[in-house]
């Protein structure tokens, strides 16, 4: 009777046998859980919400620049388009946005892209008050060393980016790569946009028939890269808007002309009064000196030389040249220029 | 098979499942991951913290009627949690039989003898219901599955984190986890001296499944009386020293089959009848220490009200995790798991050592020291972890304030407070706004206004000047990079308009991005630095702590979050 | 799972017998005690998980105790020119058609009176205890079955009440005093309201009120320029209701809509000229001798400044809650009327 059991009861091994089915249902359970993702899992891996997109819905407000980034010729949208006003401009780009606030800031949209080549494209689109702010915009930040591109006229290119403007928009595309594939997407995208942003109305600008002022520069000595539009605080002093700068190598020595177009003879020489004291302010002194142009003053100071004068409703003048000569001779030639576009 | 083999199987089963739950409480969907682990499912089963739950809330959180199906099957089956499940058990049972491998036969038949002490555990579980009925739950403290989700979370875990398993690169630190480290360590080690120590005398879950045996249909037991009593080997390895060769104690068998399997004559049997040698269903049991336990728990909870701790004296600094109750209902729910804490992707969540005084020992509460970021804009995983929903399953949108939670706001932690005495920029001239930088709320919650402060050691007489190039009269002594942006050059006595940048400095030469209006006789001017001084703005400010974690003052941070203003509280609100 | 010994002799068939009736037995407690957890337990089941809030169900206000408007052309406001506050309040009920056209037979009558200090009733920092036992004497002649003083002091309520003679007053007259406790406060939503949501407010107090009755001294008051009937209405929040100083106009404006009380009664006869609202000196005082009563507290209001030697322009809320729809401050409106109580001494 007081065996000792040799191996466990038929019940013994029913109860172990259940035990085992229970984990293995276990098991079962927890492999098709497991594939319903946590929401915690999801919020996370999910791309993280625009932040001003709330902002921008709350006012209703809806933004045209947003549209042209719906879709990219050869690119594949990465993520939502975002937009931003000039309230909310300083949340994206923080630190660079008082640029394009100075320069009738409209609107920004911007969106993400992945190319064929594997990179990652940011396309960056600014609506600007009018194609002369647009144009400030680019040409005040146009990069050293970047090589003129076909999409627009002022367009131009870097290594891995392209920034054009036309009419009132201005883009920036730029690649996380540099490689040609990459850069010839980059070419073909913003063919693309700039194909479908409309080009400026000929009146809209408010010059009238009156020439562009950065085509009456002087072409001998000229940088081309240097031209740029400050569309304020120019050279300096407080509200002195819109002036047209360009730097010349001339055999005499390096100088910089300066254009400005105001919508009177009256409001070209206020501008140009102001100029000059402001100058004298600063220790400039005035000279004398043969064949300025008609109405010119000629301030040195050590080192630095500039001469202003205005024709028609142009404020003009040569800034910072190195030499005397240098500034007679850029004065010389651009007031040529400018007695052709003042009739 | 053996159902000691099943059991065995069944123990580590649960030992790694909970293993690998601690493990995968990590926000990502890789399998090693959160993904859709139930993680909280071990502590769901736990019938403590169901009852406690419903003791303080009256109602039971729909996750935790797993623990309903446990204790059912408790009544038919008996104490089978602590036998096959119980991860906790399964570790002591395992520390036990390694320490005590060499012991002599006789030694160990003694050490399973059942004593008064065993009576201990009812008398704790006697005092967390009776706190639990007035309001508080503390059975997290010593109940098994949350000491041992706390535990391993907030200290075996990160000993063993930086680099490994490729889960977190970096150090996780949690307040106090020496303790809890120190804790399971004299829990293990206990089991050197009595096999499954805590277990046999502690553990208050332990205490609540043996009242509920009392009437389980099948129990272990011996078929017959006569010719027995002499070899004891059932009682050698008696996991819960529940005397199956004489007088059986039903509420402290756990069930672990090792009398069945070791008995030579087949005698002892699970089965639907009544041990032979008798039984009695609970030890010796000091019915006074039972009821004083129950009264010192049903007081405790209202002591701790009149202290104040839980309301009106709460230390500001106790922050809890988005979505948390207010601190009553909270307190009615914690177990102190740890899961929280574990799952948070910044490690900012930490056990509580005194900021929610002594209810609230080891609740969640944020130190945006401790952790790595703040808590994230985009991140919704505390609250889904929770077993209890002491801190809400909140939807991102109710986090952030968005959708249909537009009105109400985003969920706000507590409102940071900029410390003028300590922020650089406000107290020692010194440019930073590290603070306003990381806010992450748009529009952002800090602002900043800025001011041109004379530096020390910065004035100066200039001596000849050439459009913006100044030579000044000495090198001026500042211990500043001048250069670097942030310092202007202004005429004495001039205003603020009139401060032009310095671009470049050196010795005694100053480039200024724009030349100096005329300075008039003496040309005496001051090198002034141009400060952004924080400020914060309430009604943006949602507590997230970003700026307290980034504030380079690093000891005491010149900007830190408090708890007022926090959703949670509502009434009562810092602002109208 | 079952015994594995075969069954024992024959001998034992009784024990066993009784054997498996105890299994049955407990079989049947176990099933039971099983039957109840899983009842118990689905019973309780919490499928969604707690709400952000406890109470969310809350007041939308206090109510609106008005009584009908007189007839075109009769006066709705009464200015009472005397010393002695029982004949000025008297006086000027009749005035507006006597205490009939307020309480009615079987009203319960809360009386909201400013006892927001624990400071003696002839500093004026609080209801002059004089008017409250005229206006309860008045409501209980007026057949009212039970006369309530409620006010949410800022200091301790029982002192505040003791100190300021108003509990004496009340218990001359058969008033019961209510004063405030957690139980009595529950959250309320101004519908439209900016301030008042999801506050808790004095509500308890109006458990069963049929017609409510303001009385309040006119006082300087440092934060919201004066302290008059609008004001007085701020005893009714509870909570940590000072961070509504942030916007004390307001604040008050909201008041004015969570609560149209029967009856405003500003006591003028002394008024607390400076270091309002707690004064503490007899020199703060000045013996201005009106007292204005209407229904319209916006009206009383624009009335009162006036003793403090201010222009209704200087209390930014009364236009807020003129807008507001609360009142008016257009006071010629009201047909108002003087009553003269000592024509000799006036």
């Amino acid at each position: 009777m007081a065996l000792r059991r040799l191996g466990p009861s038929r019940a013994e091994s029913a109860a172990s046998s259940a035990v085992l089915v229970l984990l293995a249902a276990a098991i079962v359970w927890l492999g098709a859980v497991q594939s319903r993702l946590s929401p915690a899992v999801v919020v996370a891996t999910s791309p993280p919400p625009p932040a001003a997109a709330p902002v921008a819905s709350a006012d209703g407000r809806v933004f045209e620049t947003a549209a042209f980034l719906e879709s990219l010729a050869g690119a594949t949208p990465g993520g939502p388009v975002e937009s931003y006003d000039p309230e909310t401009l300083s949340d994206r780009i923080d630190g660079k946005a008082e640029l394009y606030l100075a320069a009738n800031f409209q609107e920004m949209s911007v969106r993400g892209f992945s190319l064929p080549s594997g990179a990652h494209l940011d396309v960056y689109l600014y609506a600007q008050a009018s194609p002369r702010d647009a144009y400030a915009v680019l040409s005040a930040q146009r990069r050293p060393g970047a090589t003129p591109s076909d999409v627009s006229p002022d367009a131009y290119a870097t290594q891995n980016a392209l920034y054009f403007n036309k009419g009132n928009h201005y883009a920036e595309l730029s690649a996380d790569r540099a490689d040609a594939a990459t850069l010839d997407a980059l070419a073909q995208a913003a063919r693309d946009l700039a194909g479908r942003l409309p080009a400026a109305e000929p009146a809209a600008d408010g010059a009238g028939a009156a020439p562009d002022p950065k085509t009456l520069f002087p072409a001998a000595g000229l940088d081309a890269a240097s031209l740029r539009l400050a569309a304020s605080d120019a050279m300096g002093l407080a509200g002195f808007s819109n002036v047209y700068t360009a730097d010349y190598a001339m055999p005499s020595g390096a100088a910089t002309a300066f254009l400005a177009q105001r919508d009177t003879p009256e409001a070209a020489a206020a501008d140009a009064k102001a100029f000059a004291g402001f100058l004298a302010e600063n220790g400039y002194a005035p000279q004398q000196a043969q064949g300025l142009p008609q109405g010119a003053v000629l301030l040195a100071a050590p080192g630095s030389f500039e001469i202003i004068w205005t024709s028609g409703g142009y404020v003009a003048g040569v800034h910072d040249a190195v030499s005397r000569e240098a500034a007679l001779e850029l004065a010389a030639a651009l007031a040529a220029g400018l007695k052709d576009a003042v009739k | 098979m053996r159902i000691v083999v099943a059991r065995r199987i069944s123990q580590a089963f649960f030992v790694l499942l909970f293993l690998w739950f601690c493990l995968v409480a990590t926000v990502g969907d890789a399998f090693w991951q959160l993904r859709g682990w139930p993680i909280n499912w071990i502590l769901s089963l736990d019938p403590l913290t169901a009852l406690g739950v419903v003791l303080t809330t009256r109602t039971l959180y729909a996750p935790l009627l797993w623990a309903v199906l446990v204790l059912a099957a408790t009544f038919f089956l008996g104490r089978f949690f602590c036998g096959f499940a119980c991860p906790l058990g399964a570790l002591n049972q395992l520390a036990g039989w390694l320490t005590r491998r060499r012991l002599p036969t006789a030694a160990r038949v003694a050490d399973n003898a059942p004593g008064k002490a065993r009576g201990v555990k009812y008398v704790l579980l006697a005092f967390f219901l009776g706190a639990a009925a007035l309001g508080s739950l503390q059975t997290g403290l010593l109940d098994p599955l949350p000491l041992v989700f706390r535990s391993v979370n907030l200290a075996v875990l990160p000993l063993v984190d930086p680099g490994r398993f490729g889960i977190h690169g970096e150090g996780r630190f949690y307040d106090g986890a020496w303790v809890f480290g120190l804790i399971l360590l004299a829990i293990l080690c206990a089991n050197a001296w009595r096999p499954r120590f805590f277990c046999r005398y502690l553990c208050p879950l332990g205490a609540l499944f043996g009242l509920a045996v009392r009437f389980t249909p099948w129990r272990i037991g011996k078929a017959d009386a006569k010719a027995c009593g002499t070899c004891r080997r059932c009682e050698e390895y008696c996991e819960g020293g529940c005397r199956p060769s004489g007088e059986l104690v039903l509420s402290e068998c756990v069930l672990c089959m090792n009398c069945l399997d070791a008995c030579p004559t087949g005698r002892i049997g699970f089965a639907a009848r009544p041990s032979a040698c008798g039984e009695r269903a609970l030890p010796d049991l000091s019915r006074r220490g039972v009821l004083a336990a129950l009264a010192a728990g049903a007081l405790a909870a209202p002591l701790w009200r009149v202290g104040g701790a839980s309301a009106l004296g709460r230390d500001p600094a106790l922050i809890r995790p988005p979505g948390s109750l207010d601190e009553e209902r909270f307190l009615a729910r914690c177990i102190r798991c740890g899961q929280c804490m574990r799952v948070c992707p910044s490690a900012v969540i930490q056990p509580a050592v005194t900021a929610a005084g002594a209810a609230g020992l080891w609740t969640p509460t944020l130190n945006y020291r401790l952790g790595r970021a703040g808590c994230l804009q985009n991140c919704i995983a505390c609250g889904q972890v929770c077993p209890t929903a002491a801190i809400r399953p909140f939807p991102l949108d109710e986090k952030l304030g968005r959708g249909q939670y537009a009105a109400a706001g985003p969920l706000r932690l507590g409102t940071a407070f900029v410390d003028r005495t300590r922020c650089l920029p406000w107290a020692m001239g010194r440019p930073c706004i590290v603070c306003q930088e990381v806010c992450p709320v748009s529009p952002k919650a800090i602002t900043v206004g800025t001011v041109l402060e004379p530096v020390p050691g910065g004035a100066v007489s200039v001596s000849d000047a050439k459009g913006a190039a100044l030579t000044l009269a000495g090198a001026p002594v500042t211990g500043r990079n001048l250069g670097s942006g942030d310092y202007f050059l202004r005429g004495a006595g001039l205003s603020d308009d009139t401060a032009r940048r310095i671009v470049s400095h050196s010795g005694a030469n100053l480039a200024l991005e724009k030349p100096l209006p005329d300075l008039g006789q003496g040309r005496r001017a001051e090198i002034v630095v141009r400060l952004q001084q924080p400020h914060v703005d309430p009604t943006r400010c949602v507590g997230c702590g970003m700026c307290e974690h980034e504030c380079p003052v690093s000891g005491l941070r010149a900007i830190r979050v408090t708890s007022e203003n926090e959703s949670r509280s509502g009434p009562g609100r810092m602002l109208a | 799972m079952k015994d594995h010994d075969p069954a024992p002799a024959a001998q034992k068939a009784r024990p066993e017998a009784l054997s498996r009736r105890a299994f049955l037995w407990r079989l049947a407690g176990a099933g039971v005690a099983a039957a109840a957890v899983g009842g118990i337990g689905l019973s309780l089941r919490d499928a969604v998980g707690p709400a952000a809030m406890e109470n969310a169900r809350a007041l939308a206000t206090l109510g609106d105790f008005a009584v009908p408007a007189p007839i075109a052309g009769k006066p709705r406001l009464a200015e009472v020119h005397g010393t002695d506050r029982a004949a000025m309040f008297t006086a000027g009920v009749a005035a507006l058609g006597g205490m009939a056209a307020f309480v009615a037979r079987g009203d319960t009558v809360l009386l909201k009176v400013n006892a927001a200090f624990a400071a003696p009733a002839v500093l004026g920092a609080t209801t002059s205890p004089e008017l409250l036992a005229a206006v309860a004497t008045a409501c209980r002649e007026a057949g009212a079955s039970r006369v309530l003083v409620a006010d949410n002091p800022i200091n301790n309520p029982e002192s505040c009440f003791e100190v300021a003679g108003l509990a004496d007053a009340a218990r001359a007259t058969g008033a019961r005093l209510v004063l405030p406790r957690p139980a009595l406060f529950s959250p309320l939503s101004l519908p439209h309201g900016r301030l008042l949501k999801d506050w808790p407010v004095f509500s308890g107090a109006f458990a069963g009120v049929t017609k409510v009755i303001t009385l309040a001294p006119v006082k300087d008051h440092q934060r919201a320029v004066a302290s008059m009937s609008l004001k007085n209405l701020y005893g009714l929040l509870g909570g940590r209701r000072n961070i509504f100083h942030q916007d004390i106009n307001g604040i008050i404006a909201e008041l004015g809509a969570m609560l149209t009380p029967t009856l405003c009664v500003l006591d003028g006869t002394t008024v607390m000229m400076t270091n309002g609202p707690t004064g503490g000196s007899l020199s703060d005082l000045r013996q201005a001798g009106v007292m204005y009563l209407s229904a319209d507290p916006v009206a009383t209001d624009a009335l009162g400044v006036g003793l403090l030697g201010k222009t209704p322009a200087d209390l930014p809320y009364l236009a807020l809650a003129q807008a507001a729809g609360v009142g008016t401050t257009d006071v010629a409106s009201l047909n108002p009327v003087t009553v003269n109580t000592e024509p000799a001494a006036g």
